[in-house]
């Protein structure tokens, strides 16, 4: 009942709330799905957490240290996750930590002011997780004048820019392309005789979009059939419509592959409304805590997990050690794994936990 | 004695075939403050705006310094020495004083505008019409008198030889007239020929040295300042008495006060206006552009929102609420048709049935009534279109005047101010008009009538009121003897009944 | 009589590049072995269209005032999570969905004001408002997707009548239906072509422009709000980013239908048609699987097409 007060009041009150702006966070802890939201500044960290990331870096004050993180988007699960994996991450290590990210995935423009602001903030570290590689050279190029150190998470810049740049950046990640080949495997295992496919593809001109196709086609390329193959942008209701199209296009459809859990769950409700939840099966990627539930439920076969938390853990780590006078890791394979019903469970409990570990403790 | 800077000879123009200048002509000498009169609609400005190079000329010469002018555009026109200064000034408010003199011509050094040297430039031309402030202040931040100080400064960057001035003191204090007055002295002094376009008589024997008068678009003639009177310039602008007849009104009850307006204001352009209007009058208002007769019946209203002042309809104080006003039935025909007065884009039915809604819709609208409403009208007043579904757009001039006057003709309103009602309209159409207004009045609805062509003041109003710098300066009755004179006395007189 | 002739048929011209489009993809996918010309997909398309046809309604009737609503996309984002949330906490359904429905009133009403009596331009004003209230789309729920609500939600979108037609083909129906006979046949309707053909000359006879301008940014505030709730129960999954862009869409598919970007002029009637013209190229280009570039592309030089041949058309009325 009292829930039902506060969204009558949040009703009344919108239009007060919108002239006043909209802040960054608000420690939303109202519980989503899992995770919560991003998390206030001021919350607390798990001793767990503090020990466990203490152990590995040099022992020093890191006080006087400031990481900037740009993130890709805050308006996704698995990038809140990176998010707040960072962010503790650094409060557990005595860093001080800025948040920001593009509005949406392909907000390149809003990332490139994001690092241009931290470098004039004087920040001492930048952890990245680009939106678009080429539209942030001029950036990166800044930093390595600036000589701030950058480390790049889940989405790898691709070597053009790395090239350009003249400077390996660290990164660690999933491999997308291996990631992509695991359903591959999956999709040539089930259907040795080949089978009519259906591709959802993200957002145009992004590496892991690249990493994830091509990872795929290269071990189920040459069982399957591909019969539509569309870019619907990471975004929900574009992949519904995508794959109603696709679906009427070939009503012999029999799989679908999706690159990411969003577009996964658009693709399965237009399978549902289709009734053909026998015959077309979802392969996914992604693992968010609704992707997880999906292969519970059997509306996918299988997602291909990634390690969001592990992520930000280690860029923070790397980080240390670049202020403390190390080296950093070049490369780290944060690996991925292919959840399907037997083993789901279990990763949304390990997923849970994970979120726990990062989340506020207060 | 010095030479002709300015010759224009037998200049005619026309819009959409109807001609409002034959043969004028206009010669100025080197250093001569030449007045340029007329009353509204006599061709002053069409005439400046040929020599500005804003209209085409479709006849006749222009010899400028000597040599003969070519058609030009407005900017070769000010590159060869002549700029004009209009009321409403060619300024860009957000740009500072130095930028706005040095528009389009700006100073470069190795591509970039030198600032340093336009700003030490701009002081020199600043101080030559005595404008002391900082160039780098925004134009937008000083007050009118010296923003046309900043017009005459950058005329003068210009190398003016020929400056015209339009009404240059309607807006500002006396105290500035007298400053633009020297500084017009001193560009005199300097061979520099000034044309000065003015209403105020007191005005032009002080400052002019000839004056050339303008009547219908014809140039009526040119006398020396200092041979002439008042009444003898008085008589050249109204022309010859032009024959009409004052219908007699049996409908004007004096007894029967509808509107009454008390000690109006509205800004500085309405300043304690008060006037009765009675049952069946035709009250005609006169006065100069500016005058603030607009602006009053627009305040009256509410349609602007008024300082002060109370207005009674039919003995109750009316409200601020446009809409409710309308539907009383006070309602306002604007000069500005296309503007104020119809959609163009709609049809002709559409428009009549605008204000009439309520009428034609329970609840839902009855495109049929709207129709046949339209139709009648069309047939009633003889409005010439192909359809009652045609655009109104696509109709003349008069024909739209007559389409709004059926707007409020179907509301059933009880007054109607006409806002120069015959403006743009040809004469046949003009004595449809009028008896459109008979009619009204025979119905017992009362006219206020807002219009610059004397003749139709004289010819329909029972009684004129007067108005100049916001006030009602003088109502005259019109009993059959008053004259066009009579009436452009009390407009050019400084002051007024009411000061 | 040649006039009247001519304008019936530029009327009809935006049913005629309907048909044509359907008949080229009918005619390219059956050459190419696909199923385009059937009920089902025609009523997918209408279905698919739907969402942005109901939104199309309220950037109709804003852009005939003579506006602009840009808060839309947002609106429906918010209003996603906003209903989700609601129902993850219990809420009835119908009350749900009425509390969306306020806050897009709500939302409206702040445009509208600001436009009217506040005298902010409308593009302004809205560009904040799109700005705001996607922050507002965040903030409720810490930036975090909702789910796990009840799905009876789902009825909203996934009726079928007799089993073919959709429930938000009944949506479009019933609300054009409803919103064009206003617009024709009430005061209000009239009032606001009025305003926007001439907002001066309106005010002079007697409308309050204020007020009408204030009722068609709470009317697309409404619309909007109800194609978030049509968009959850489609997706079933609230997405803070969900209905991005989506005022692009709409604006487009009331200018596809002729509605004058100036105000004034256009029937609604149309819009309709220009949301499932858009709908029907996605739907027909994905069905001959055509690289998403190209769609793109597509999509754009029909909209050119459409605004340029409705200015030809207007010429030749001059």
């Amino acid at each position: 009942m009292t829930k039902k007060m506060i969204s009558a009041l949040l009703c009344v009150s919108l239009a007060a709330a919108m002239t006043a702006g909209c802040g960054k966070d608000s420690g939303g802890q109202e519980s989503g799905s899992s995770g919560g939201g991003v998390v206030s500044e001021s919350a607390g960290v798990s001793d767990q957490l503090t020990e466990e990331l203490k152990a590995m870096v040099p022992d020093q004050d890191y006080s006087e240290f400031t990481v900037g993180f740009c993130g890709m988007t805050l308006n996704n699960e698995y990038h809140i996750i990176v998010a707040n994996a960072v962010q503790q991450s650094c409060k557990a290590l005595g860093m001080k930590v800025e948040i920001q990210a593009g509005s949406q995935h392909q907000s390149v423009e809003e990332q490139l002011t994001i690092i241009e602001n931290y470098i004039s903030q004087g920040v001492d570290g930048i952890i990245l997780v680009p939106a678009a590689s080429e539209g942030l050279v001029s950036a990166l190029q800044e930093c390595k004048n600036a000589d701030i150190p950058v480390i790049n998470l889940d989405t790898k810049l691709d070597d053009a820019t790395i090239e350009t740049l003249g400077e390996e950046i660290p990164f660690y990640g999933t491999d997308n392309y291996k990631g992509g080949q695991l359903v591959g495997e999956e999709v040539a295992e089930l259907y040795p005789d080949g089978c009519k496919t259906a591709i959802l593809r993200g957002v145009q001109g992004q590496t892991n979009d690249d990493d994830r196709y091509n990872g795929f086609l290269d071990k189920a390329g040459d069982v399957v059939e591909i019969v539509a193959e569309q870019h619907a942008d990471w975004e929900t209701d574009k992949g519904y419509t995508a794959i109603q199209n696709a679906i009427q296009a070939n009503p012999d459809l029999e799989v679908i592959y999706c690159e990411n859990d969003l577009m996964g769950i658009g693709a399965y409700q237009a399978v549902d409304e289709a009734g053909l939840t026998d015959q077309i099966k979802i392969f996914s990627y992604d693992g968010v805590t609704e992707g997880l539930q999906y292969v519970i439920d059997g509306k996918f076969v299988s997602t291909c997990a990634q390690q969001p938390v592990e992520m930000g853990k280690l860029g923070v780590v790397n980080m240390a050690k670049i202020f403390a006078g190390e080296e950093a890791e070049a490369y780290i394979d944060t690996g991925c794994q292919l959840v399907t019903s037997e083993n789901a469970e279990e990763v949304l409990e390990m997923t849970k936990q994970y979120t726990a570990e990062i989340s506020a403790t207060n | 004695m010095a030479g002709n800077i300015l010759e224009m000879k037998d200049i005619s123009k026309s819009f959409f075939g109807v001609p409002v200048l034959q043969g004028a002509q206009l010669t100025v000498k080197k250093g001569e403050v030449h007045i340029l009169l007329g009353e509204n609609g006599a061709g002053k400005s069409t005439l400046i705006k040929i020599l500005s190079g804003a209209y085409a000329r479709e006849g006749g010469t222009i010899f400028f310094d000597g040599r003969e002018l070519p058609p030009m555009t407005p900017g070769e026109v000010i590159k060869a020495g002549v700029s004009v200064i209009y009321q409403e000034f060619n300024l860009v408010p957000e740009m500072s004083v130095y930028e706005n003199i040095f528009m389009g011509k700006e100073y470069t050094r190795r591509g970039a505008v030198d600032h340093k040297r336009e700003i030490a430039e701009a002081k020199q031309y600043m101080d030559r019409v005595g404008l002391d402030v900082d160039p780098r202040t925004l134009v937008s931040q000083l007050s009118v008198a010296k923003k046309q100080l900043v017009e005459i400064a950058k005329a003068i960057s210009n190398d003016v030889k020929l400056l015209v001035l339009d009404e240059p003191t309607a807006a500002i204090t006396d105290k500035e007239t007298e400053m633009l007055f020297r500084i017009i002295r001193e560009l005199q002094k300097q061979e520099i020929g000034i044309i000065y376009i003015s209403h105020r008589m007191s005005e032009l024997f002080e400052i002019g040295d000839v004056c050339t008068v303008m009547r219908d678009g014809e140039y009526v003639g040119t006398v020396k300042i200092k041979d002439t009177t008042e009444e003898q310039l008085t008589e050249m602008m109204v022309g010859r008495k032009v024959s009409f007849e004052k219908k007699d009104n049996p409908y004007f009850d004096r007894n029967q006060v509808v509107l009454s307006v008390e000690k109006l204001n509205y800004k500085n352009l309405v300043r304690d206006v008060s006037f009765e209007l009675h049952q069946g009058e035709i009250l005609g208002f006169a006065g100069l552009v500016g005058a603030g007769r607009t602006e009053t019946a627009k305040t009256l209203m509410g349609y602007l929102k008024k300082d002060s002042g109370t207005v009674r309809y039919k003995g109750r104080e009316l409200g601020t609420d446009l809409s409710k006003n309308i539907q009383q039935g006070i309602v306002y025909l604007s000069e500005d048709r296309k503007d104020e007065g119809l959609i163009l884009m709609h049809s002709v039915a559409e428009n009549i049935a605008l204000p009439n809604l309520d009428k034609l819709c329970r609840p839902f609208l009855s495109k049929r009534k709207q129709r046949e409403t339209a139709r009648k009208y069309i047939k009633d007043l003889k409005i010439k279109t192909f359809s009652e579904l045609s655009e109104a757009k696509s109709l003349s001039g008069g024909n739209q005047q007559k389409v709004v006057i059926a707007k409020w003709l179907y509301a059933d309103a009880d007054v109607y101010i006409f806002d120069e009602p015959t403006r743009g309209i040809d004469v046949g159409a003009r004595d449809e008009i009028y008896n459109i207004m008979y009619e009204l009045i025979r119905k017992k609805a009362s006219i206020i009538m807002i219009s610059s062509d004397l003749v139709e003041v004289l010819k329909m109003s029972d009684r004129v009121a007067v108005m100049g710098e916001g006030r009602v300066k003088a109502i005259l009755e019109n009993d059959g003897n008053l004259t066009q004179q009579d009436i452009l006395k009390v407009e050019l007189a400084e002051g007024g009944s009411a000061q | 009589m040649n006039t009247k002739h001519k304008i019936n048929l530029s009327n009809w011209m935006i049913y005629i590049g309907m048909v044509g489009i359907f008949l080229v993809f009918a005619i390219v996918c059956s050459a190419m072995g696909k199923n385009f010309l059937n009920l089902n997909n025609i009523m997918n398309i209408i279905n698919q269209a739907s969402i942005n046809a109901i939104i199309a309604i309220g950037a109709s009737l804003v852009i005939l005032t003579g506006g602009i609503d840009l808060s839309v996309g947002s609106v429906v984002g918010f209003v996603g999570i906003f209903l989700a949330m609601n129902l993850k906490a219990g809420m009835s359904i119908p009350l749900a969905i009425l509390l969306c429905l306020i806050c897009g009133v709500a939302i409206g009403l702040f445009n509208g004001i600001l436009v009217s009596y506040g005298k902010v331009p409308a593009f302004i004003t809205t560009l904040g408002s799109m700005q705001a209230v996607r922050g507002l789309a965040q903030i409720i729920n810490g930036g975090q997707a909702v789910s796990g609500f009840p799905l009876e939600i789902g009825a909203v979108m996934k009726t079928r009548f007799f089993g073919v037609v959709p429930i938000g083909v009944l949506y479009v129906a019933v609300f054009y239906t409803v919103m064009v006979l206003i617009l024709s046949y009430t005061k209000f309707g009239r009032r606001i072509y009025a305003i926007g053909g001439n907002a001066h000359a309106a005010r002079l006879s007697g409308i309050k422009v204020k007020r009408i301008e204030v009722s068609v940014y709470v009317l697309s505030g409404a619309f909007a709000a109800f194609a978030g709730v049509m968009l959850l129960s489609r997706l079933l999954y609230a997405d803070p980013s969900a209905g991005n862009s989506y005022e692009m869409d709409a604006i487009a598919a009331a200018v596809i239908g002729g509605i004058s970007m100036s105000g004034g002029k256009g029937r609604l009637a149309n819009t309709v048609v220009g949301a499932i013209i858009l709908a029907t190229l996605t739907n027909g280009l994905q069905i001959m699987n055509v690289a998403t570039y190209y769609q793109t592309v597509i999509t754009g030089l029909v909209i050119i097409i459409a605004v340029f041949a409705d200015k030809q058309k207007e010429r030749k009325a001059e």
